[in-house]
């Protein structure tokens, strides 16, 4: 159903969420953390469409699958869309969830990319007027995928590739520099090449970083993923692995998400 | 000027072909005579053997297999420094290791010869057909101006400095393009698997902080043509490749799991696959994997 005039967009999340949930809080008129029942409610009171973000699994499951999450105390007629990096297959639980309380739940994710400046969608958004709205006002492209949970999917392959492209770079750039090329020769002639990526196009001031909190958890989801779906992994595990080790050294800095699955 | 090629592979021959015009002449020679045969022409001759092109030619082209390939054409019995007169320059535009770059410049420039190496660093057998491959030189300056006319005829060249600069470019270069390939062959994988579109994948990832250039040139031809290329080499070759990386960060103390790790991916592709299958139907491996059809290197999978 569509508005006469912009969605109010309520904001309820749990945990850090770097570029992603900067992104969010700047769309938002009312915002709360997940644990702070009044508040949210006071954000669900206000908002249009409710948008959510959780930094794992764990507190997306809380806070919109359980029986004593936020949805119990939602009104009638809710548009929500989740931004959290979660597991396909709890978004396609969420939605089911929501669908029968009488609420529509859409998953989204913002792309790794770009500054957060793409949204996957799953393909209910665009039946959703309103929810298509806020997603734009969040972010400009939107990418329609399919079926509830495909947005979540689509983000973990991107993240798995981004992050792999990264270590894969930083080796290759490593090895190269120890036979006496410098990086700053090395990576025009690798952009020239076959074996031109993202990453080396980041090193080279073209392109901006990705967002390292979404890659970090992206990659988390994508080990989660292979699992449930008994899919092969070997790249993934060993971008996951490094990834890991990384944060480890820099303890201080290190996103939730991969601290969290690193222990 | 005489110019002679020695290995007329899918590369070989397109660069026989190339460095033959504006008067010069070639003359080429392979292992295999038949290939010798195939690159005949009006400006193409054959040779005996590569001592027969040192014997004949200022400028001499190496395009093979590997590095005993290499060691062979420049330092084997019937090799280019058989023939005790050559004081010409060799270029050698092989997928070769940066130690046996030095030792066979070394042995050439003993004798009063030169040696470039290069690399063709991309755009495979349609650039170099195309006379429009990007290709990194580097050993004496000298000897790269001298010559860089007669090597424009094959792309654009870049010159990056001392004697085993280019192949360690090369090395670099194929190291990414073997774990991309491999990357976006399990995490497309993976994504259809979860119920994602394959064409679409390829098209958001276009551009993104994914990107690649194999993803655009190998998958996105996959989901236009249902193939992945034009003579491209098969999993041996990219283990093999793969394995000078490994080789070449050992040599330098580099700690290269990706090397290691996409080495054994390739060989296992080719064993499953096929070794002369082309490198990028690792794709098919991992979906014939995700069927059950076989198993692949896994950390995380159930049995």
């Amino acid at each position: 159903m569509a508005l006469s005039r912009p969605p109010r967009i309520g904001l309820v999340h749990a945990g850090e969420g770097g570029e992603a949930l900067d992104a969010l809080r700047a769309v938002s008129v009312a915002t709360a953390p997940a644990g702070d029942a009044s508040a949210a409610a006071a954000v669900l009171a206000s908002c249009d469409v409710l948008v959510t973000w959780c930094a794992s699994e764990s507190d997306a499951d809380a806070l919109l699958a359980r029986r004593e999450g936020l949805l119990w105390r939602a009104p009638p007629g809710l548009t929500l869309i989740d931004f959290s990096p979660i597991t396909p297959r709890l978004m396609k639980a969420i939605a089911q969830r929501c669908a029968t309380e009488g609420y529509r739940a859409h998953g989204a994710a913002l792309s790794c990319s770009g500054g957060a400046s793409r949204a996957f969608v799953d393909e209910s958004v665009m039946q959703d007027a309103s929810a298509l709205e806020a997603v734009q006002a969040i972010a400009p492209d939107v990418v329609q995928m399919g079926p509830a949970g495909s947005s979540k999917a689509m983000s973990i392959v991107e993240c798995l590739l981004a992050s792999v492209a990264r270590a894969a770079s930083d080796e290759a750039i490593a090895i190269a520099a120890g036979a006496g090329i410098d990086a700053s020769v090395l990576i025009p002639l690798l952009l020239k090449g076959s074996g031109g990526n993202s990453a080396l196009g980041v090193q080279a001031g073209r392109e901006p970083a990705p967002d390292s909190n979404a890659v970090q958890a992206g990659l988390a989801l994508a080990r989660e993923a292979a699992r449930e779906y008994r899919h092969p992994t070997t790249f993934g595990a060993l971008a996951f692995a490094l990834s890991c080790r990384r944060s480890s050294a820099t303890e201080a800095s290190a996103p939730a998400r991969g601290r969290e699955l690193a222990a | 000027m005489k110019i002679g090629v020695i290995g007329l592979g899918s590369m070989g021959k397109p660069i026989a072909r190339n460095l033959a015009v504006e008067g010069d002449t070639v003359l080429a020679y392979d292992i295999d005579a038949r290939a010798v045969d195939a690159v005949a022409s009006e400006s193409v001759a054959g040779a005996a053997s590569a001592a027969d092109i040192a014997e004949r030619c200022e400028l001499v082209v190496l395009m093979v297999w590997d590095d005993a390939a290499l060691r062979e054409a420049v330092l084997g019995a019937r090799g280019i420094l058989a023939c005790r007169s050559f004081r010409g320059c060799v270029v050698d535009l092989s997928t070769t290791s940066v130690a046996v770059a030095r030792e066979v410049g070394e042995a050439l420039a003993v004798r009063g010869a030169t040696f470039l190496d290069a690399a063709v660093i991309g755009g495979g057998v349609p650039a170099i057909k195309a006379g429009k491959s990007p290709i990194v030189v580097s050993g004496p300056r000298a000897a790269f101006d001298r010559y860089a006319p007669a090597l424009q005829r094959l792309g654009t060249l870049d010159f990056v400095g001392a004697q085993g600069a280019a192949k360690a470019v090369k090395i670099a270069n194929n190291l990414l393009v073997g774990v991309m390939t491999a990357a976006n062959a399990e995490a497309l994988s993976l994504g259809v698997e979860a119920g994602l579109d394959l064409a679409t994948m390829v098209e958001v990832l276009r551009g993104s902080a994914a990107g690649s250039t194999v993803l655009q040139s190998y998958m996105g031809r996959y989901v236009r043509e249902g193939r992945y290329g034009e003579g491209l080499i098969g999993h041996a070759l990219m283990a093999k490749d793969v394995s000078l990386a490994c080789e070449l960060a050992r040599d330098v103390a580099v700690e290269a799991p990706f090397a290691e790790i996409t080495r054994q991916a390739y060989v296992a592709f080719g064993r499953a696959l096929g070794e002369e299958k082309p490198f990028p139907t690792a794709f098919d491996h991992y979906r014939r994997a995700a069927e059950g059809r076989f198993e692949l290197l896994d950390s995380t999978r159930r049995s």
